[in-house]
């Protein structure tokens, strides 16, 4: 009775750790701005302090966003 | 003025203007939002997450954060601004990192200089696994610029390894502009489609003109980054300037045989197709073992390159000049392009190397040991510039 639980438990763990084991490495998924999808919520730095900052911090405003560099 | 018509709209409770810049180096944005006087919150997305892949971009977000257009006309704009506000989702900011990426990603922008350390490790690892990954690709190749940046953290080979995996990103991506620029900002002028940051020292001097302090630069622009592109024509630019003198012809200076100073070298290729233009990055660091410093006293440091037949760079004796700051341990660097000579500036037609040898020395006036001694010695180098195909 002892054997078939730790059977049991041996299964549990396996079927834990099946996708990290078997999962095949891929490309990183995209992130790309689509009208009508959420903007993604991704940490990035603020500008002028280097804290982190996201779009939910601006929810409830209608954002004009400007993506552009200095050069 | 798209900034004023958004402070207006934003005077009316209407909008919330907000940034998104794709820098490598975000106090260069901060030097320029100084200098045209406007004030709104950037966001910086160096590593690219965001997959933007041309700018300058507009987007519109409703109240519930999603994405109503992208850049829209004038019309567009009109009716975003007057619609009903949009429900407000309850969604908690993020907290932990939601897989190995965003954690990489976090370590890199957020993290301390080990955590920048393993969030290089995380994407070699991908890299390794995944070679065809254009998006890991490019982001290691921040990576490694960010923690070359980094004088404390700086390692030999990064700035190498950062223009390594951006062409590797861009071939796999041809069609990422913000790609191609990172690498153009470092390249020949013949790639360059403008020039990058020329506008600072006109910055610099009209803010202080105003009675303020400009923004201090974090990491000093290298020629490349203020060189004035190339349109052909035979325009040479700086290859015109002063006399190209060799300084040790007959190899009389006594050669530095302790290796007082680390020569790296980097070489940026042209982005385009058919060219052949390389902008060559050469690297001197004094040794720290040896106690090295430069003697700026005793007069300038100098590079000479010799470039092989049917090939030539747009100077050949280039100065290491002294910082501003009058440091003697820091690494200093020169740039010169390499190119093929057209057939018709040379008589007689040549069979070119895909791979030319640029063989050359550095002349350099040091003080090194506990007692300071002070020489000048000469040290040879070679570098291989090759294109792949």
């Amino acid at each position: 009775m002892v054997a078939v639980k730790q059977i049991g438990i041996l299964f549990a763990v396996l079927l834990t750790l099946a996708p990290q084991v078997w999962a095949q490495p891929a490309p990183i998924e995209s992130t790309a701005l689509e009208v009508g999808k959420p903007f993604p919520i991704i940490l990035l730095p603020r500008m002028d302090d280097g804290q982190p900052d996201t779009i939910v911090n601006y929810r409830g405003q209608k954002i004009i966003m400007h993506i552009f560099a200095s050069w | 003025m798209w900034y004023e018509r958004n402070k207006s709209l934003e005077a009316e409770g209407k909008v919330k203007t907000l940034g998104l810049i794709q820098e490598q180096h975000p106090d260069r944005c901060r030097l320029f939002m100084q200098w045209k006087q406007m004030d709104f919150p950037i966001l910086v997305d160096s590593l690219n997450l965001l997959d933007v892949a041309v700018v300058p971009m507009m987007v519109l977000i409703d109240e519930a954060g999603v994405v109503q257009a992208i850049r829209p006309d004038e019309k567009a704009l009109a009716e975003f601004v007057a619609a009903p506000p949009a429900a407000v989702p309850l969604v908690p900011p993020p907290s932990g990192a939601r897989n190995v990426f965003d954690m990489a990603n976090r370590l890199i922008l957020f993290g301390q200089p080990d955590g920048l350390d393993r969030a290089i490790n995380m994407y070699e690892q991908q890299c390794s696994d995944v070679p065809e990954d254009s998006r890991a690709q490019f982001r290691l190749g921040v990576s490694y610029r960010r923690r070359f940046d980094n004088p404390e953290t700086r390692r030999s080979g990064d700035f190498a390894k950062s223009i390594e995996h951006w062409e590797r990103a861009l071939a796999l991506n041809p069609n990422q502009y913000i790609w191609r620029r990172r690498i153009q900002q470092y390249g020949p002028r013949l790639d360059k489609p403008y020039p990058f940051y020329d506008w600072v020292s006109e910055a610099q001097r009209d803010i202080k003109a105003r009675g303020e302090e400009p923004v201090p630069l974090a990491v000093a622009l290298s020629g490349a980054e203020v060189a004035m592109p190339e349109r052909g024509g035979g325009d040479t630019g700086e290859a015109s300037t002063a006399a190209q003198v060799e300084p040790d012809p007959a190899d009389q200076i006594d050669h530095d045989v302790d290796s007082l100073f680390l020569i790296e070298s980097v070489v940026v290729h042209d982005t385009g197709k058919g060219q052949r233009a390389a902008r060559v990055h050469v690297l001197l660091t004094p040794s720290r073992e040896a106690g090295a410093k430069w003697n700026d006293e005793a007069g300038p440091s100098v590079v000479w390159i010799d470039p092989p037949q049917g090939w030539r760079v747009d100077r050949r004796l280039l100065t290491l000049e002294a910082p501003a700051d009058g440091s003697l341990t820091e690494p200093r660097s020169v740039e010169f392009e390499v190119r093929p000579i057209a057939p018709s500036e040379e008589s007689g037609r040549v069979e070119l190397s895909d791979s030319p040898l640029l063989r050359g020395y550095v002349l350099f006036n040091v003080c090194y040991g506990t007692e300071g001694i002070c020489t000048y010695l000469r040290r040879g180098f070679q570098i291989r510039v090759q294109w792949a195909e």
